[in-house]
């Protein structure tokens, strides 16, 4: 396994944030979660990594990485492993890029210290990465130069620079137009296709988490209220938050303009999910929070 | 908004400072108990009963002077800041209005009297409308008028582009109305953050001009003129400075405080402006 | 025809924002206008609002020929509320200094019209876009992203505009207030306003068009009913943003087909 979460909770003193979140992720795997927003989905992710904001913690659970338990780790390690063996992409890729320095360099001296590269042979793995992402002529570019598509496949760059087993994207997609959020979304399914790499997709959109996953967790108010298979989740969902989701798609997404090839999609389940909307009246937290 | 300043203990604290200050410039010249012109019998001695705070060079009553001082020093700094506002910030907020060819015209100028050699100007100006206080504030406020310009123009260039001063716009909103409604209360607290600067900057410029006669003649007594004379004395009266400088900082700190306030009682739009680059520039 | 635009050509300095776009929407009519960030579908919302100048064509908006119309003439014709617009960003499109009521009663109060009658619409449409009014004392930074919005959107309503340009309304929200938004706009064009619905995402705009008409680097590339556009479109472009747009069935196959519709822009893209 290259990372397994069991059981996981997480708290900032005596309030829970997250109420037990657990998926195995083997080499190779995507597993998706989706979500509102303020639904915990990126403090599963941060407890993940070991970055949790300060306060909180990993009060009950395990997380593993390639079979160690990570509360186990000392600082050091942890900093040891984050970047070679796992490593994430989040919305905002320009803030994590530094202004003042070309793209190219960034990506270059993450190799320098992770795989204590010399500089010649850190540029020269540098622009082979950036081609790789489907940048060919950036190296010299500076953050500013580059379009929101652009830079988060840059940070995708740095990311995988040290060759994590795992990739964590954060609502990489999020803030992009379509059409460039498809993009990363194939360079990620081409990079687990070609390398290995298992992902772990999170996004309030059902369909970005569908088209990549193999298993999907639905998460409510820190709860996971519904887990398994792709298609379990999307062709027969028993929790109707699963089939509110579902829904919102039916009605205002193409779908229904797409010749669908999954017949249950259609019908019953729908109609069930149109006529239970009521109860969910009021869920109107977040965004601006 | 005044009284919502007036709840913060930094707003208190301020006002009453200010208020003595105004108090002293409006009692300060019949408060002085010896004729601040008339030398006496020793000079640059220390306090004493007759002389509280000692004697200048000339044998004055340096705290006579002072109190006499009060009412020129806060007038001064009062109407630089008064000119300085009236001066810049109308065509600050303008600029960004009125048009391209009044906005160029606004900038060169701005730009100009930053780069004008500000001593040849204040003499230049003088030498036009005479030498009198009036006058000579009203250069030093010509000068500094390119602060609140700035401050201003830039305060309003941010809430101009905003998304709901077009929605106000294409709701068919005049210019009056878009300042009225959205920039005003914006632009107010980095407004006052430079008024606060600019009476500081005040005092001191009203005891430079007084120190090369321009202006003030130098028998009138202000504070900065008290101090620019305590000063080139330090050897003889070490502690003499202490107290102009006393009542010059208090001022400009009390000033200070009030823009704090301001700027905590504003709203969320206004305190976005103020840490924004415009009041630095 | 509540909007019809003609050859519209936009330039900031060099750059050519729109080259030549035409499109009309008719009365009770929605339309949605889809393209890339860049692709000139601001600059067309804000030309027709007189916010940015026309260098060449024509805007005729509800039998009014804006395009020549100066600064007193737009105000005036503004000031009818015949056409009104919903920004992208809900985080700054309403004052944060001013409560939720002064800013909904803002269009009508620059009509004229007094503070306690614009007060008493401004609390209907708030019913109307499902908030309570609770909100009306609320300063926008006590609300979420999806109650700012439609608050936005119900300050577009109080003048009861002929047409409603909505930018983006819905990409800043996360799903669930994104549903309601879109649902909101549903009722909007069922009770006969006519809309303007610009979005860089088809899938947002299906649900609630009629026509569509896609926007390529200042161009209009493909116009037509939404049914068509999506299941026969025509330019590469087009072709990308349906394979793009996210759907709930696995689209692993497609990757292929977006690869070579991507390679085919850049190299169209490259040529002129
Ligand atoms: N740094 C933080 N400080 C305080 N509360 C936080 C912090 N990060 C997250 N939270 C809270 O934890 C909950 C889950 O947040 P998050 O994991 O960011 O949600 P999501 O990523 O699904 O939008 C939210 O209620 C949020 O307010
Ligand atoms: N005020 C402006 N000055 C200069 N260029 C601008 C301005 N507004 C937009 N542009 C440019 O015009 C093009 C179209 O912009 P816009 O209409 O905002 O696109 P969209 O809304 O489709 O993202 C972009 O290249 C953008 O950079
Ligand atoms: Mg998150
Ligand atoms: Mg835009």
């Amino acid at each position: 396994m290259s990372l397994q979460l069991t059981d996981v909770h997480i708290s900032a003193g005596d309030r829970e944030f997250v109420h037990g979140v657990s998926f195995d992720l083997p080499a190779g795997g995507v597993v998706g979660i989706v979500g509102e927003s303020g639904s915990g989905k990126t403090l599963t992710c941060r407890a993940a990594l070991g970055i949790l904001p300060p306060g909180f913690t990993v009060s009950s659970g395990t997380v593993s990485l390639g079979g160690r338990d990570t509360a186990t780790l000392s600082t050091r390690e942890w900093t040891a492993l984050r970047g070679s063996t796992i490593s994430a992409v989040f919305q905002d890729p320009a803030s994590y890029l530094n202004p003042s320095l070309t793209v190219g360099s960034q990506v270059a001296e993450v190799l320098q210290v992770k795989l204590r590269l010399r500089r010649r042979a850190a540029r020269d793995r540098a622009v082979e990465l950036l081609d790789s992402v489907r940048l060919p002529d950036v190296y010299r570019r500076y953050p500013h130069e580059l379009s929101g598509g652009m830079l988060q496949r840059a940070l995708i760059a740095t990311a995988i620079a040290a060759g994590p087993r795992v990739l964590i994207a954060d609502e990489a997609t999020t803030a992009l137009d379509v059409t460039v959020q498809s993009e990363i979304l194939d360079l990620l399914a081409d990079l687990r296709d070609s390398t290995g790499l298992a992902l772990v997709v999170v996004s309030h959109d059902l369909a970005v988490v569908a088209q990549l996953c193999d298993e999907v967790l639905v998460m409510r108010d820190g709860a996971v209220v519904e887990q398994g298979p792709v298609s379990d989740v999307l062709y027969a969902p028993r929790h109707e938050y699963t089939r509110l989701l579902i829904d919102e798609h039916e009605s205002y997404g193409l779908d229904r303009f797409l010749s669908l090839d999954g017949a249950a999609l259609e019908g019953a389940v729908l109609e069930g999910a149109v006529r239970e909307r009521a109860p969910l009246e009021g869920a109107d937290h977040g965004a601006a929070r | 908004m005044v009284l919502r300043v007036l709840r913060l203990p930094t707003g208190k604290i301020a006002f009453a400072i200010l208020l003595v200050i105004a108090a002293l410039a409006l009692f300060g010249p019949l408060l002085a108990f010896q004729d601040p012109l008339e030398g006496g019998a020793g000079i640059l001695a220390g306090p004493s009963g007759a002389h509280p705070l000692g004697t200048d060079y000339l044998g004055r009553d340096v705290l006579s002077r002072l109190l006499a001082g009060s009412r020129i020093s806060v007038l001064g700094a009062a109407q630089v800041t008064l000119v300085a506002m009236v001066v810049g910030v109308i065509p600050g907020i303008l600029s960004v209005y009125l048009g391209s060819v009044f906005e160029w015209l606004t900038l060169r100028l701005a730009d100009t009297l930053i780069a004008l050699p500000f001593l040849v100007f204040a003499v230049a100006v003088t030498a036009l409308l005479g030498n009198g206080i009036p006058q000579a504030m009203f250069t030093v406020g010509i000068m500094v008028s390119p602060l609140f310009y700035r401050v201003t123009r830039a305060a309003t260039l941010a809430v101009a582009r905003s998304p709901y001063v077009e929605a106000a716009i294409v709701s068919g909103a005049t210019i009056g109305w878009v300042v009225r409604k959205h920039v005003w209360v914006k632009v107010l607290p980095p407004i006052a953050v430079a008024l606060a600067h600019t009476a500081g900057v005040g005092f001191v410029v009203v005891s430079s001009l007084t120190f090369l006669g321009i202006g003030v003649q130098p028998p009138a007594p202000t504070w900065g003129g008290v101090l620019a004379a305590d000063l080139g004395y330090l050897s003889f009266r070490p502690w003499a400075p202490l107290l102009p400088t006393a009542l010059i900082m208090a001022t400009v700190w009390a000033c200070n405080l009030l823009a704090d306030a301001i700027r905590d009682v504003s709203g969320e739009g206004g305190k976005a402006l103020i840490t924004a680059k415009g009041v630095r520039a | 025809m509540v909007l019809r635009v003609d050859g519209l050509e936009v330039r900031y300095g060099k750059l050519h924002a729109l080259r030549g776009a035409s499109l009309s929407v008719a009365p009770g009519e929605t339309v949605g206008v889809i393209g890339e960030t860049g692709s000139g579908k601001s600059t067309l919302a804000r030309a027709v609002l007189g916010l940015v100048p026309a260098s060449a064509g024509q805007i005729v908006v509800d039998g009014t020929d804006v395009t020549g119309l100066n600064t007193r003439q737009w105000r005036a014709f503004r000031r009818r509320g015949v056409v009104q617009y919903v920004f992208q960003d809900p985080l700054r499109s309403l004052d944060p200094d001013l409560t939720i009521a002064s800013s909904l009663t803002e269009p009508l109060r620059i009509q004229g019209v007094s503070f306690a009658e614009a007060a008493s619409r401004a609390r209907e449409l708030l019913k109307r876009v499902s908030l309570g009014p609770e909100l009306l004392d609320r300063l926008p930074g006590e609300l979420s992203g999806g109650q700012r919005q439609r608050v936005a959107v119900a300050r577009a309503l109080i003048v009861e505009p002929r047409l409603v340009l909505l930018d983006e309304p819905v990409s800043a929200l996360d799903s669930s207030n994104r549903v309601r938004v879109l649902e909101l706009l549903k009722q909007l064009r069922d009770a006969g306003t006519s809309l303007l619905f610009i979005s860089h995402d088809l899938g947002s705009v299906a649900g609630v068009a009629d026509r569509v008409a896609v926007l390529y680097r200042g161009e209009i590339v493909e116009q037509g009913p939404v049914r068509d556009v999506i299941s026969r479109p025509t330019h590469p472009y087009t072709k990308l943003l349906v394979g793009s747009a996210p759907t709930l069935r696995s689209a692993a196959a497609d990757r292929a087909a977006r690869a070579s519709l991507r390679a085919l822009l850049t190299s169209e893209g490259a040529v002129s």
